[in-house]
């Protein structure tokens, strides 16, 4: 397997460097000045934002050319909820010809993906995962077996999520839960390591458990594999098949008070970077579907 | 590289509850979208829709699950049931984990969704259930099919609006292809959303009437629902226990119009370069396609810019047959691309084209056969299915037939 290098970050993470809901218009005027943020839901000014900071400079390096095939790989655990029930609460209130048909958009999914395509024009497959607590894993697991099977060279790989006001009590009714992360990331991503990269992605893994401690009989050689060489782990606490984990690596758990959705795994990754380690596995469970994502990573 | 067979097929659709009776249904020409019963439409300006009518197994199977599933994990577990049948297999015949759930979707569990937003706009003080939010999340329908079945493959739920079921088809082809799995459900769902149907409503996309795509007096699409699954498999496999093999997924493409959030590009550039991509996949040239499943809504714009994107591939005086069968079961969403695959698998399985109805008025700016009014015979061997959607994704698989002994 090649490795996809993840090339340059952007985020825009609520909470993190001053940025709450009522700056997020102002912010994205900043990149999007022909844009009228009224019209755009929340999460895709912030993954609009997000994958902004992570071109920054890109430009000269991605010309025209490589825009023509550039991938967008999104993912998310609550894509437009948020916009969907706002879009209909709007209609059963005042009718459903009184709705604002330019808040129709924002109802799918794909809204934020499919805006940094056109914002940024890209060109390539642009894709939306809805994949729980493993959207963000996963849609890097994507862009790197993509990679691999000759589909595109570039992408960016990331994801976003913003939830509903009145479910966040549901979000967080969890015990150690209080935190939620609610924006976005992006990593700008290629097959070749054309500049200073930041991480090398070696290998993917996504299993769905049927137990806590058992890893399936077909899954062990690539989940043995996944082992070799490595120094840390970046993991959630109490995640299942810890039993499983070799001994004398590094350990790394997120805060448990932070409920990362579909950004899991993040900061874990984060972690990494800044570790003196040199490879590792940061991995990301979502709990209802008990299913566990891997990326093998490499400075 | 491994070839890929389809060897099941399952499709619940306003024209029937399983494949048979909606492909039987479709080759007489029959029309699913009328006047909507189970919502009031009322106060919208459209009032017509395609709504399952063959609700049976659905209510019953609610009935028995008691609300484990919400809508469109119904709709998928029952087609994805169906198409496992099909294929002559039993969960008991597959390694549990060597078999993915992969499904595309629009709107999600969308009913839930509404459910809540209802609750919330009364302000009736009721609090949602503890797993909404754990239900209302995508991931719910593709964990859903493998824990009814008792599988626990890997899974993936792609967003990607109307042409999702192509997304979910492109990654199990991929999966199977490259040897990562021996199985792979890949399907499309949408359960009716009011959501969807007022947002169509308020951008004047829908037809007071009849959908007619490639006519030249159509007037918009039909908000519908439904689920179409395919089971995929290795040839060599599906050959060695002798399974029938409808189908073979040849290739996938996907683009990006990057032009609009509702506007196709008016070149249909991002159309083009799906087209493209999947037949170079599947090393194929123009002259090897012998039939196109359209996306053909009957939206002005849409059938326009498909129509061109499909004269710039296949020439000005392209005569290839191309269907839509939107024309009898409106718009199903995230289903639409994989009812229209799972078609497309039949078609060439049995050799009868399917018709676009309502088709009224030619159109010059539109391909010249639409297959009108009437299915008919047919020889060909390898298609496209196109699928398109809100947001400028877009997408084509390339479906050979079948070689059975």
């Amino acid at each position: 397997m090649n490795p996809l290098y993840l090339l340059q970050k952007g985020e825009a993470i609520l909470g993190r460097d001053g940025l709450t809901l009522d700056l997020l218009a102002t912010e994205f005027k900043k990149f999007f000045p022909q844009e009228d943020p009224r019209y755009i839901d929340d999460a895709s000014k912030l993954a609009g934002l997000a994958a902004s900071h992570a071109w920054e400079g890109a430009a000269d390096v991605f010309g025209p050319e490589t825009q023509k095939d550039f991938a967008v790989i999104v993912g998310t655990a609550l894509g437009a909820i948020d916009s969907t029930i706002g879009f209909d609460a709007q209609a059963l209130q005042s009718g459903p010809n009184a709705v604002n048909p330019m808040d129709f958009p924002n109802t799918v999914a794909n809204a934020a993906g499919s805006r940094i395509g056109i914002w940024l024009q890209l060109r390539g497959p642009n894709v939306t995962l809805t994949n729980g607590g493993t959207s963000f894993l996963d849609s890097i697991g994507f862009g790197f077996q993509s990679v691999n099977n000759g589909i595109f060279q570039d992408c960016f790989v990331g994801a976003v999520d913003k939830v509903p006001a009145f479910l966040r009590p549901l979000a967080t009714s969890d015990d150690t839960h209080f935190e939620l992360r609610e924006g976005s990331c992006f990593f700008l991503a290629s097959d070749s390591a054309q500049q200073k990269y930041l991480v090398q992605i070696i290998d993917f893994l996504s299993l769905q458990l049927k137990t806590d401690f058992m890893v399936p009989k077909c899954f062990l050689p690539c989940f043995e594999r996944l082992w070799e060489g490595i120094e840390w782990i970046g993991c959630p606490a109490g995640a299942p098949l810890e039993s499983k984990f070799p001994r004398g690596l590094t350990r790394y758990s997120p805060p448990t008070s932070v409920f990362e959705l579909g950004l899991g795994g993040l900061e874990s990754l984060e972690a990494f970077l800044k570790a003196p380690a040199s490879s590792g596995i940061i991995a990301a469970f979502s709990k209802p579907e008990r299913k566990f994502s891997f990326i093998k990573v490499k400075k | 590289m491994n070839q890929v067979a389809v060897t099941g097929l399952g499709v619940i659709c306003p024209l029937g509850g399983d494949v048979e009776s909606s492909w039987q249904a479709m080759v007489e020409g029959k029309v699913g979208v009328e006047k909507l019963r189970l919502m009031d439409p009322t106060p919208y300006r459209v009032k017509v829709g395609g709504e399952i009518k063959d609700r049976g197994r659905i209510e019953d199977f609610e009935k028995e699950y008691g609300g484990k599933y919400e809508r469109s994990a119904v709709l998928s577990i029952l087609a994805s049931q169906e198409a496992l049948e099909k294929s002559g297999l039993t969960p008991a015949d597959l390694e549990p984990k060597r078999v993915g759930s992969f499904f595309g979707t629009t709107m999600g569990e969308v009913q839930l969704a509404e459910r809540l937003s209802a609750e919330h706009t009364k302000n009736s003080g009721q609090k949602p259930a503890a797993d909404c939010f754990h239900k209302i999340q995508g991931s719910h329908i593709a964990f859903s099919v493998l824990d009814y079945l008792g599988l626990s493959g890997p899974t993936m739920v792609f967003s990607n609006a109307c042409a999702s079921g192509n997304y979910a088809i492109g990654w199990g082809f991929e999966q199977i292809r490259q040897g990562l799995l021996d199985g792979a459900f890949c399907g499309g769902v949408d359960a009716f959303s009011r959501v969807a149907f007022t947002g169509f409503n308020r951008l004047l996309s829908l037809t007071p009437d009849k959908c007619r795509p490639f006519s030249a007096n159509r007037k918009g699409l039909a908000v519908s629902e439904g689920v179409g699954v395919l089971f995929l498999e290795n040839l060599e496999s599906a050959k060695s226990r002798n399974a029938h093999v409808y189908a073979e997924i040849a290739g996938c493409g996907l683009g990006m119009d990057a032009f609009h959030m509702t506007s196709p590009h008016p070149e249909g550039a991002g159309a083009l370069d799906s087209i493209r991509r999947a037949m170079a996949q599947a090393q194929i040239s123009p002259q090897d396609v012998d039939f196109i499943s359209a996306h053909g809504t009957g939206t002005s714009a849409n059938d326009k810019t498909e129509s061109i994107a499909i004269k710039k591939v296949f020439g000005q005086d392209c005569r290839i047959p191309v269907d839509s069968i939107k024309s009898m079961i409106g718009h199903t969403m995230g289903a639409a691309s994989a009812i229209e695959a799972a078609m497309t698998c039949l078609t060439l399985d049995r050799g009868i084209l399917l018709p676009t109805m309502n088709w009224e008025v030619p159109d010059e700016n539109c391909v010249a056969d639409c297959v009108p009014n009437q299915s008919r015979p047919f020889q060909g061997r390898v298609a496209l299915s196109n699928s398109f959607a809100f947001g400028g994704n877009t997408s084509c698989l390339v479906i050979s037939k079948g070689e059975n002994t």
